[in-house]
């Protein structure tokens, strides 16, 4: 699925709370099933620096490549590229994203 | 583009001036998984060296190459996905790109160029660790990698707006087939710095780099390869076929390494053994022919024959990584392998650890967290390495000579109870003294592709030298320590060695012979083996042996097993040339005839034999838990970081083989008499 990216990144300090609560846990999305990353804030800090150098942050297009424990998920590059990381669940449960 | 630094004022000498050839440090940095590795390879070829960072376990490979009459020492740093990361790898990048430390042997400061690697498929992310580079005052050259993956998914990427908004030279290359190499030399020949503003904070880099990637690019990605990739992934990664089809792989692994590697390595038993011979033949009896023959070619022999399979190994391993696949088996293991407290990243090592354990320690830096970095490094050595195979082949045939199919089950069950052994202990370990959850699973699955066999072949190399070098140098000096041993203090051939001497040379001198009468080789060569036990009996380690003989005695050994148990303690491949030293006298005992002359070899009293059923069994219990290595011991305090986790493995090891050991041959005993 090749989807425009949102050219800004915000920071985690920056999601709106109205935005979180409408956000769903990553973990929850089902394979195929792709969304917005909105906030990474629970995942702690190592993990975090991690997966935000991997591409794997807030305004960020994720979808679901492979449900379960653990998941994969593809984050789409600029030019439409896709990269795709495995999650353990723990980490895919903190990570909110909208899929509206 | 600038050339402002001042400590670079060589550097940004037009090259047709310099008086003589300009030497330039280039470190190679770059994301993981972009090729790096392919593209320092394909510029260096084998010439390069490996050498570590000062005070870190962190190797970098240095390479050499020319371009425009400039010297060129390229510097492999490790593969990470942020300059800022708190990780050991990052930390490392970072203080090499400041001009902080060196690898040992290269000029400390900062290097005259980065060569910033990047997947072609991936720009953002490369030009994030490139805004990071860049604002650390490091002249940068891009090189954007794998083109033709690139070209396959109809990217076209705008360079000259790259070099415009980036204000660095970047090449357009592929390291596989050497294509733009030609341009990325000639551009790391003139490396310069950028007047370019970059942003100061990751966030604002970020969102440069996104700036950037859409400003350059000029078409959007086809999907035909990510469906490859989804459709290989839907299968390799199944929870339940994805597991499967690495047992497959693995049995393949292994089959070809057992198969292909048994032709060099008797090839390299036999060219020793003639090496030997002829030192023998060549050199006046004596210390210095015995410590040739029996201290400096039997050691270094010992070391070389693992070679072919550890070369194999690597081989195999490297070629399984570049198709990307070891990524998934990593995915697919993590499952299994965390309820033992260990992560995917561990499989490789583990995996490595059934050719020889020090690789595999080392191969252990690449997992992230600590902890369970450490658990690994402690547990691997109960993998089955190559060095046990010589003791579990002569153990099996001694149990199960005529059986061969309950021999290769006795076998694949030693390496079932390594493995097992060292996941439960694994576990132990992560409980007690490593506690703490373990570091979430946070793992790229990289795209598909053809592997490169230079890769491979170059890997073998690397990976083959160093076991050489480390391994080697150490193996020898205990081998030149225990023929010291073995060979102190020298005795004379006992009485009844003597008398067999003279009776062999009255028959020669005698021109009578009877057909039932020995012959006089034979009788010298059964004097040669009282003379021989007699000489090992006397040595330090026979008297050693004896001394230790009281605490091996609830095991089923006696004394000839105990010295056999002693002097295989630094390397445990000694074991069968010192069984075949104490019981048939020689060395060189073919491996039929060695088995032969052990199943009906004595204990002292003459009637018992030394290898009943249940002292077969413990025995190898006990060779399959005990760590018997110490180059392992010293790799060990320097991966782990501290003798503490050597002595503590070393006791842990040792202790279970021991108990181990001791509960089998007990209950062998009861059960078979």
């Amino acid at each position: 699925m090749t989807m425009p990216i949102r050219n800004h990144a915000d920071s985690n300090a920056d999601c709106p709370v109205a935005e979180i609560a409408e956000a769903t846990r990553l973990s929850d999305l089902e394979t195929g099933q792709s969304g917005v990353v909105c906030c990474c804030r629970q995942v702690d800090e190592a993990n975090a620096e991690m997966l935000c150098a991997m591409g794997l942050r807030p305004s960020a297009r994720v979808s679901v490549a492979r449900r379960g424990q653990p998941c994969i998920v593809e984050v789409t590059a600029a030019g439409g590229c896709t990269s795709r990381i495995g999650l353990a669940r723990d980490v895919a449960e903190k990570l909110l994203v909208q899929t509206s | 583009m600038t050339h402002s630094h001042e400590t670079d004022a060589a550097t940004a000498a037009p090259v047709d001036d310099a008086p003589a050839k300009r030497h330039l440090r280039v470190a190679l940095l770059g994301n993981p998984n972009t090729g790096k590795t392919t593209l320092f390879n394909r510029l260096c070829g084998l010439r390069h060296k490996t050498a570590n960072f000062p005070g870190t376990t962190q190797e970098a490979r240095i390479g050499h190459l020319s371009a425009q009459s400039v010297e060129l020492s390229l510097i492999d740093l490790p593969g990470v996905y942020s300059l800022d990361l708190k990780q050991s790898e990052a930390e490392i990048c970072r203080a090499m790109i400041d001009g902080e430390i060196s690898p040992k042997g290269v000029q400390q400061g900062q290097p005259d160029a980065v060569c910033l690697v990047i997947n072609a498929l991936h720009l953002g992310r490369g030009l994030e660790l490139a805004a990071s580079a860049i604002r650390r005052g490091a002249p940068v050259v891009l090189a954007l990698n794998m083109s033709d993956l690139a070209e396959r998914r109809g990217l076209k990427f705008d360079l000259d707006e790259l070099e415009k908004r980036t204000g660095c030279r970047a090449v357009l290359c592929n390291a596989r087939t050497g294509e733009g190499l030609e341009d990325l030399r000639s551009a790391l020949a003139l490396p310069a710095r950028t007047d370019a503003q970059i942003p100061s904070t990751t966030e604002e880099s970020q969102r440069w780099a996104d700036e950037v990637s859409h400003a350059v690019l000029h078409a959007s990605a086809s999907e035909t390869a990510a469906t490859i990739t989804d459709r290989l992934d839907r299968v390799l990664t199944h929870p339940v076929l994805g597991v499967a089809f690495f047992a497959l792989v693995m049995t393949g692994l292994f089959w070809v390494i057992f198969r292909f590697a048994t032709v060099p390595m008797d090839l390299i038993d036999a060219i020793f053994a003639h090496l030997g011979g002829f030192v023998e033949s060549t050199l006046p009896d004596g210390l210095i022919q015995s410590l040739l023959s029996e201290g400096v070619v039997a050691g270094v022999g010992a070391t070389v024959i693992f070679l072919p399979q550890i070369a194999l190994l690597f081989f195999l391993i490297s070629l399984l990584e570049d198709t990307g696949y070891l990524a998934r088996a990593a995915f697919v293991t993590d499952r299994l392998l965390r309820p033992f407290g260990l992560p995917g990243h561990a499989f490789v090592p583990l995996l490595s650890a059934h050719a020889c354990a020090l690789p595999a320690m080392m191969a252990a830096r690449g997992i992230p967290d600590r902890r369970e970095r450490i658990a690994t490094v402690l547990v691997a050595p109960f993998m089955t390495c190559s060095a046990r195979l010589p003791v579990y082949v002569l153990m099996t045939t001694l149990l199960f000579g005529d059986r061969p199919a309950l021999a290769a089950l006795a076998f694949a069950g030693c390496y079932i109870l390594g493995a097992l052994a060292g996941l439960f202990s694994a576990l132990l370990v992560r409980r007690t003294i490593l506690p703490g959850r373990s570091a979430a699973m946070v793992l790229e699955l990289p795209t598909f592709k053809i592997p490169s066999v230079r890769n491979a072949l170059i890997t073998s190399y690397d990976r083959s030298l160093t076991f050489l070098k480390k391994a080697g140098t150490v193996i020898l000096a205990i081998c030149i320590v225990l023929w010291w041993l073995g060979s102190f203090p020298a005795s004379a051939p006992p009485d009844g060695a003597v008398a067999m001497y003279a009776q062999a040379e009255q028959i020669e001198q005698s021109s009578v012979t009877t057909e039932s009468a020995p012959s006089p080789d034979d009788i010298r060569a059964e004097a040669d083996r009282l003379t021989n036990t007699n000489a090992t009996l006397n040595s330090y380690v026979g008297r050693l042996g004896r001394v230790v003989e009281p605490v091996f005695a609830p095991l089923g050994f006696d004394w000839k097993l105990s010295v056999a148990m002693l002097s295989s303690f630094a390397a445990r491949e000694v074991f069968v040339s010192t069984m075949a030293v104490l019981v048939a006298g020689d060395e060189e005992v073919e491996e039929e005839s060695l088995v032969e002359e052990i199943t009906t070899a004595r204990r002292t009293d003459g009637t018992t034999p030394i290898f009943t059923r249940p002292v077969s069994w413990s025995l190898l219990v006990y060779y399959v838990l005990a760590l018997q290595c110490l180059p392992t011991l010293a790799v060990t305090a320097k991966e782990a970081g501290g003798w503490k986790w050597a002595i503590l493995q070393l006791g842990w090891m040792n202790g279970l083989a021991y108990i181990a050991a001791l509960i089998t041959f007990q209950i062998a005993s009861a059960a078979l008499g």
